[in-house]
Protein backbone atom coordinates (compact mmCIF):
# COMPACT_ATOMS: atom_id res chain seq x y z
CA UNK A 1 0.00 0.00 0.00
CA UNK A 2 1.45 3.32 -0.96
CA UNK A 3 0.82 6.31 1.25
CA UNK A 4 -1.15 8.20 -1.33
CA UNK A 5 -3.60 5.34 -1.60
CA UNK A 6 -4.68 5.92 1.99
CA UNK A 7 -5.55 9.55 1.42
CA UNK A 8 -9.00 10.50 0.23
CA UNK A 9 -7.80 13.20 -2.12
CA UNK A 10 -4.29 14.13 -3.25
CA UNK A 11 -2.73 17.00 -5.14
CA UNK A 12 -2.48 14.88 -8.27
CA UNK A 13 -6.18 14.10 -7.94
CA UNK A 14 -6.87 17.82 -7.84
CA UNK A 15 -4.76 18.27 -10.97
CA UNK A 16 -6.67 15.51 -12.72
CA UNK A 17 -9.98 17.02 -11.65
CA UNK A 18 -8.94 20.44 -12.92
CA UNK A 19 -7.78 18.94 -16.23
CA UNK A 20 -11.07 17.10 -16.75
CA UNK A 21 -13.16 20.16 -15.93
CA UNK A 22 -10.96 22.27 -18.19
CA UNK A 23 -11.41 19.88 -21.12
CA UNK A 24 -15.17 19.71 -20.47
CA UNK A 25 -15.36 23.50 -20.38
CA UNK A 26 -13.26 23.86 -23.51
CA UNK A 27 -15.43 21.28 -25.29
CA UNK A 28 -18.56 23.17 -24.25
CA UNK A 29 -17.11 26.41 -25.59
CA UNK A 30 -15.92 24.74 -28.78
CA UNK A 31 -19.34 23.21 -29.38
CA UNK A 32 -20.87 26.63 -28.77
CA UNK A 33 -23.13 25.45 -25.97
CA UNK A 34 -23.24 28.72 -24.03
CA UNK A 35 -25.42 31.36 -25.56
CA UNK A 36 -26.93 29.06 -28.15
CA UNK A 37 -30.08 30.36 -29.68
CA UNK A 38 -33.59 29.08 -29.75
CA UNK A 39 -33.62 26.69 -32.68
CA UNK A 40 -35.94 26.81 -35.65
CA UNK A 41 -35.73 23.47 -37.35
CA UNK A 42 -36.00 19.90 -36.11
CA UNK A 43 -33.76 17.59 -38.11
CA UNK A 44 -34.08 13.83 -37.86
CA UNK A 45 -31.34 11.59 -39.19
CA UNK A 46 -31.29 7.81 -39.21
CA UNK A 47 -28.02 5.98 -39.69
CA UNK A 48 -26.36 9.24 -40.75
CA UNK A 49 -28.94 9.86 -43.50
CA UNK A 50 -31.45 12.71 -43.42
CA UNK A 51 -34.92 11.43 -42.57
CA UNK A 52 -36.76 14.72 -42.44
CA UNK A 53 -36.76 18.32 -41.33
CA UNK A 54 -39.65 19.95 -39.51
CA UNK A 55 -40.48 23.38 -38.15
CA UNK A 56 -40.04 23.67 -34.42
CA UNK A 57 -42.86 26.19 -34.23
CA UNK A 58 -45.44 23.87 -35.74
CA UNK A 59 -46.87 21.18 -33.46
CA UNK A 60 -46.92 17.72 -34.94
CA UNK A 61 -46.17 14.07 -34.31
CA UNK A 62 -43.62 12.23 -36.43
CA UNK A 63 -43.48 8.50 -36.51
CA UNK A 64 -39.92 7.65 -37.51
CA UNK A 65 -40.09 4.19 -38.99
CA UNK A 66 -37.05 2.28 -40.12
CA UNK A 67 -37.55 -1.37 -40.91
CA UNK A 68 -39.62 -2.81 -38.08
CA UNK A 69 -38.47 -0.19 -35.57
CA UNK A 70 -40.22 3.03 -34.72
CA UNK A 71 -39.75 6.13 -32.60
CA UNK A 72 -42.62 8.51 -31.99
CA UNK A 73 -41.23 12.06 -32.06
CA UNK A 74 -43.47 14.87 -30.87
CA UNK A 75 -43.05 18.59 -31.52
CA UNK A 76 -45.26 20.60 -29.18
CA UNK A 77 -45.00 24.17 -27.94
CA UNK A 78 -41.51 24.49 -29.45
CA UNK A 79 -40.34 21.49 -27.46
CA UNK A 80 -39.26 18.18 -28.94
CA UNK A 81 -39.48 14.83 -27.19
CA UNK A 82 -39.93 11.14 -27.88
CA UNK A 83 -43.12 9.63 -26.47
CA UNK A 84 -42.81 6.07 -27.61
CA UNK A 85 -40.25 3.69 -29.10
CA UNK A 86 -39.65 -0.02 -29.40
CA UNK A 87 -35.91 0.18 -28.71
CA UNK A 88 -34.66 -1.91 -25.78
CA UNK A 89 -33.21 0.82 -23.58
CA UNK A 90 -35.76 3.60 -24.24
CA UNK A 91 -33.25 6.27 -23.29
CA UNK A 92 -34.78 8.41 -26.02
CA UNK A 93 -38.14 8.35 -24.23
CA UNK A 94 -36.59 9.15 -20.85
CA UNK A 95 -34.57 11.98 -22.36
CA UNK A 96 -35.57 15.50 -21.34
CA UNK A 97 -37.37 17.73 -23.85
CA UNK A 98 -35.09 19.66 -26.15
CA UNK A 99 -35.75 23.26 -27.09
CA UNK A 100 -32.48 24.93 -28.05
CA UNK A 101 -30.32 24.65 -31.12
CA UNK A 102 -27.65 21.92 -31.01
CA UNK A 103 -29.59 19.89 -28.48
CA UNK A 104 -30.12 16.29 -29.49
CA UNK A 105 -32.09 13.22 -28.57
CA UNK A 106 -30.31 10.06 -29.62
CA UNK A 107 -31.74 6.58 -29.94
CA UNK A 108 -28.61 4.47 -30.19
CA UNK A 109 -30.27 1.12 -30.97
CA UNK A 110 -32.17 2.66 -33.89
CA UNK A 111 -29.30 4.97 -34.83
CA UNK A 112 -31.70 7.87 -34.85
CA UNK A 113 -30.70 11.42 -33.98
CA UNK A 114 -33.20 14.21 -33.42
CA UNK A 115 -31.49 17.57 -33.36
CA UNK A 116 -32.57 21.18 -33.28
CA UNK A 117 -30.77 23.40 -35.73
CA UNK A 118 -30.65 27.10 -36.12
CA UNK A 119 -31.16 27.78 -39.80
CA UNK A 120 -28.46 30.21 -40.88
CA UNK A 121 -28.41 32.26 -37.72
CA UNK A 122 -26.23 34.73 -39.57
CA UNK A 123 -28.43 34.90 -42.65
CA UNK A 124 -31.66 35.47 -40.83
CA UNK A 125 -32.20 38.95 -39.54
CA UNK A 126 -33.65 40.13 -36.26
CA UNK A 127 -37.04 40.75 -37.87
CA UNK A 128 -37.33 37.13 -38.90
CA UNK A 129 -36.39 36.08 -35.39
CA UNK A 130 -39.30 38.16 -34.19
CA UNK A 131 -41.64 36.18 -36.39
CA UNK A 132 -40.35 32.90 -35.01
CA UNK A 133 -40.76 34.06 -31.46
CA UNK A 134 -44.40 34.89 -32.08
CA UNK A 135 -44.82 31.15 -32.46
CA UNK A 136 -47.82 31.45 -34.76
CA UNK A 137 -48.12 28.41 -36.95
CA UNK A 138 -47.41 28.70 -40.60
CA UNK A 139 -46.55 32.38 -40.37
CA UNK A 140 -42.96 32.18 -41.62
CA UNK A 141 -44.02 30.88 -45.00
CA UNK A 142 -46.84 33.41 -45.31
CA UNK A 143 -44.49 36.24 -44.50
CA UNK A 144 -42.67 35.42 -47.70
CA UNK A 145 -39.24 35.52 -46.12
CA UNK A 146 -36.28 34.14 -48.01
CA UNK A 147 -34.70 30.86 -47.00
CA UNK A 148 -35.35 27.18 -47.32
CA UNK A 149 -38.65 26.99 -45.54
CA UNK A 150 -40.63 26.01 -48.60
CA UNK A 151 -38.69 22.78 -48.46
CA UNK A 152 -39.79 22.23 -44.92
CA UNK A 153 -43.42 22.47 -45.86
CA UNK A 154 -42.73 19.70 -48.32
CA UNK A 155 -41.58 17.54 -45.45
CA UNK A 156 -44.36 18.39 -43.08
CA UNK A 157 -47.26 16.95 -45.01
CA UNK B 1 -6.03 -13.24 -2.26
CA UNK B 2 -2.76 -15.06 -2.59
CA UNK B 3 -2.20 -18.71 -1.78
CA UNK B 4 -5.49 -19.91 -3.23
CA UNK B 5 -5.83 -22.69 -5.77
CA UNK B 6 -7.61 -22.42 -9.10
CA UNK B 7 -10.90 -23.48 -7.51
CA UNK B 8 -10.62 -20.84 -4.85
CA UNK B 9 -9.80 -18.17 -7.40
CA UNK B 10 -12.71 -19.20 -9.62
CA UNK B 11 -15.12 -19.08 -6.71
CA UNK B 12 -13.76 -15.74 -5.63
CA UNK B 13 -14.05 -14.27 -9.12
CA UNK B 14 -17.60 -15.63 -9.50
CA UNK B 15 -18.58 -14.04 -6.21
CA UNK B 16 -17.20 -10.67 -7.26
CA UNK B 17 -18.97 -10.89 -10.64
CA UNK B 18 -22.22 -11.61 -8.83
CA UNK B 19 -21.56 -8.69 -6.50
CA UNK B 20 -20.92 -6.27 -9.35
CA UNK B 21 -24.05 -7.43 -11.18
CA UNK B 22 -26.05 -6.98 -8.00
CA UNK B 23 -24.69 -3.44 -7.66
CA UNK B 24 -25.75 -2.69 -11.25
CA UNK B 25 -29.21 -4.00 -10.43
CA UNK B 26 -29.53 -1.97 -7.22
CA UNK B 27 -28.37 1.06 -9.15
CA UNK B 28 -31.05 0.51 -11.79
CA UNK B 29 -33.65 0.66 -9.00
CA UNK B 30 -32.48 4.08 -7.85
CA UNK B 31 -34.64 6.75 -9.44
CA UNK B 32 -31.72 8.89 -10.58
CA UNK B 33 -32.35 10.84 -13.73
CA UNK B 34 -30.48 13.90 -14.87
CA UNK B 35 -31.94 13.82 -18.37
CA UNK B 36 -28.70 12.75 -19.95
CA UNK B 37 -28.78 9.29 -21.47
CA UNK B 38 -27.01 6.60 -19.52
CA UNK B 39 -25.80 8.71 -16.64
CA UNK B 40 -25.57 6.54 -13.52
CA UNK B 41 -23.42 6.27 -10.42
CA UNK B 42 -21.50 3.27 -11.77
CA UNK B 43 -21.54 1.27 -8.56
CA UNK B 44 -20.40 -1.86 -10.39
CA UNK B 45 -17.11 -0.11 -10.94
CA UNK B 46 -16.64 -0.32 -7.17
CA UNK B 47 -15.73 -3.98 -7.60
CA UNK B 48 -13.27 -3.35 -10.44
CA UNK B 49 -11.75 -0.38 -8.66
CA UNK B 50 -11.29 -2.19 -5.36
CA UNK B 51 -10.11 -5.29 -7.16
CA UNK B 52 -7.26 -3.36 -8.77
CA UNK B 53 -5.73 -2.90 -5.32
CA UNK B 54 -5.94 -6.54 -4.22
CA UNK B 55 -5.79 -8.72 -7.32
CA UNK B 56 -3.78 -9.21 -10.48
CA UNK B 57 -4.88 -6.91 -13.35
CA UNK B 58 -5.77 -9.93 -15.50
CA UNK B 59 -8.13 -11.27 -12.86
CA UNK B 60 -9.86 -7.91 -12.52
CA UNK B 61 -10.19 -7.59 -16.29
CA UNK B 62 -11.76 -11.05 -16.44
CA UNK B 63 -14.29 -10.05 -13.78
CA UNK B 64 -15.09 -6.80 -15.56
CA UNK B 65 -15.54 -8.33 -19.02
CA UNK B 66 -17.59 -11.26 -17.68
CA UNK B 67 -19.89 -8.90 -15.81
CA UNK B 68 -20.41 -6.80 -18.95
CA UNK B 69 -21.15 -9.86 -21.08
CA UNK B 70 -23.55 -11.37 -18.53
CA UNK B 71 -25.35 -8.06 -17.94
CA UNK B 72 -25.76 -7.53 -21.67
CA UNK B 73 -27.17 -11.02 -22.20
CA UNK B 74 -29.47 -10.83 -19.18
CA UNK B 75 -30.76 -7.25 -19.17
CA UNK B 76 -29.27 -4.81 -21.62
CA UNK B 77 -29.69 -6.49 -24.94
CA UNK B 78 -26.88 -6.95 -27.40
CA UNK B 79 -27.13 -3.45 -28.83
CA UNK B 80 -25.92 -2.14 -25.48
CA UNK B 81 -23.00 -4.56 -25.36
CA UNK B 82 -20.66 -2.66 -27.65
CA UNK B 83 -21.09 0.51 -25.58
CA UNK B 84 -20.55 -1.26 -22.29
CA UNK B 85 -17.47 -3.03 -23.62
CA UNK B 86 -15.97 0.15 -25.02
CA UNK B 87 -16.57 2.02 -21.78
CA UNK B 88 -15.48 -0.87 -19.58
CA UNK B 89 -12.24 -1.62 -21.42
CA UNK B 90 -11.18 2.01 -21.75
CA UNK B 91 -11.91 2.77 -18.12
CA UNK B 92 -10.08 -0.39 -17.00
CA UNK B 93 -7.00 0.63 -18.98
CA UNK B 94 -7.02 4.19 -17.68
CA UNK B 95 -7.55 3.13 -14.07
CA UNK B 96 -4.77 0.56 -14.28
CA UNK B 97 -2.43 3.18 -15.72
CA UNK B 98 -3.25 5.78 -13.10
CA UNK B 99 -2.94 3.27 -10.31
CA UNK B 100 0.63 2.53 -11.41
CA UNK B 101 1.50 6.23 -11.22
CA UNK B 102 2.24 7.21 -7.67
CA UNK B 103 0.31 10.06 -6.17
CA UNK B 104 -3.26 9.35 -7.19
CA UNK B 105 -5.73 8.29 -4.53
CA UNK B 106 -8.53 5.80 -5.12
CA UNK B 107 -10.80 8.78 -5.71
CA UNK B 108 -8.56 10.08 -8.48
CA UNK B 109 -8.34 6.67 -10.12
CA UNK B 110 -12.11 6.34 -9.86
CA UNK B 111 -12.79 9.75 -11.41
CA UNK B 112 -10.45 9.00 -14.31
CA UNK B 113 -12.14 5.64 -14.77
CA UNK B 114 -15.65 7.09 -14.75
CA UNK B 115 -14.81 9.92 -17.16
CA UNK B 116 -13.00 7.61 -19.58
CA UNK B 117 -15.90 5.13 -19.38
CA UNK B 118 -18.30 7.84 -20.51
CA UNK B 119 -15.96 9.07 -23.23
CA UNK B 120 -15.47 5.53 -24.55
CA UNK B 121 -19.21 5.04 -24.83
CA UNK B 122 -19.61 8.42 -26.49
CA UNK B 123 -16.95 7.59 -29.07
CA UNK B 124 -18.81 4.40 -30.00
CA UNK B 125 -22.07 6.33 -30.13
CA UNK B 126 -20.60 8.84 -32.58
CA UNK B 127 -19.36 5.98 -34.77
CA UNK B 128 -22.63 4.04 -34.64
CA UNK B 129 -25.11 6.82 -35.39
CA UNK B 130 -22.64 8.44 -37.81
CA UNK B 131 -23.55 11.86 -36.52
CA UNK B 132 -20.96 14.00 -34.76
CA UNK B 133 -23.76 15.97 -33.12
CA UNK B 134 -23.76 13.32 -30.44
CA UNK B 135 -20.63 15.08 -29.14
CA UNK B 136 -23.04 17.63 -27.70
CA UNK B 137 -23.22 15.28 -24.72
CA UNK B 138 -19.47 15.33 -24.12
CA UNK B 139 -19.20 18.14 -21.53
CA UNK B 140 -22.23 16.86 -19.62
CA UNK B 141 -20.99 13.29 -19.62
CA UNK B 142 -17.54 14.39 -18.42
CA UNK B 143 -19.02 16.34 -15.50
CA UNK B 144 -21.30 13.39 -14.73
CA UNK B 145 -18.21 11.16 -14.76
CA UNK B 146 -16.49 13.40 -12.23
CA UNK B 147 -19.53 13.25 -9.94
CA UNK B 148 -20.04 9.49 -10.28
CA UNK B 149 -16.32 8.80 -9.99
CA UNK B 150 -16.06 10.83 -6.81
CA UNK B 151 -18.90 8.95 -5.15
CA UNK B 152 -17.62 5.53 -6.22
CA UNK B 153 -14.06 6.49 -5.26
CA UNK B 154 -15.02 7.49 -1.75
CA UNK B 155 -17.04 4.31 -1.34
CA UNK B 156 -14.05 2.30 -2.53
CA UNK B 157 -11.85 4.14 -0.04
CA UNK B 158 -14.20 3.13 2.76
CA UNK B 159 -14.31 -0.46 1.53
CA UNK B 160 -10.52 -0.64 1.41
CA UNK B 161 -10.20 0.47 5.00
CA UNK B 162 -12.26 -2.52 6.15
CA UNK B 163 -10.78 -4.93 3.61
CA UNK B 164 -7.23 -4.07 4.59
CA UNK B 165 -7.87 -4.56 8.29
CA UNK B 166 -9.74 -7.82 7.60
CA UNK B 167 -6.93 -9.06 5.36
CA UNK B 168 -4.44 -8.07 8.06
CA UNK B 169 -6.17 -10.25 10.62
CA UNK B 170 -6.65 -13.29 8.38
CA UNK B 171 -3.51 -13.45 6.28
CA UNK B 172 -1.23 -11.63 8.68
CA UNK B 173 -0.41 -9.30 5.80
Amino acid sequence: MNQAGEKLFTRKDAGLLAAVLLVAGAAALFLGLPGRAQGELVRITVDGRLYGEYELARDRNIRVEEGTHYNEVVIRDKKVYVTEADCPDRYCVKHHEITKSMETIVCLPHRMVVEIVNVGATKWSAETDGIWESGSHGKPGDAGKPGGFENIDGYTE
Amino acid sequence: MQGKGIAGKTAYAAMLIALSMLLSYVEALLPISVGLPGVKPGLANLVVLTGLYYMKPGEVLLISVTRILLSAFLFGGLSALIYSLAGGLLSFGVMLLLKQIKGFSVTGVSIAGAVSHNLGQLAVAVAVVENAKVLYYMPGLMIAGVAAGSVTGMLAQTCRRYLTSAAGRKDGE
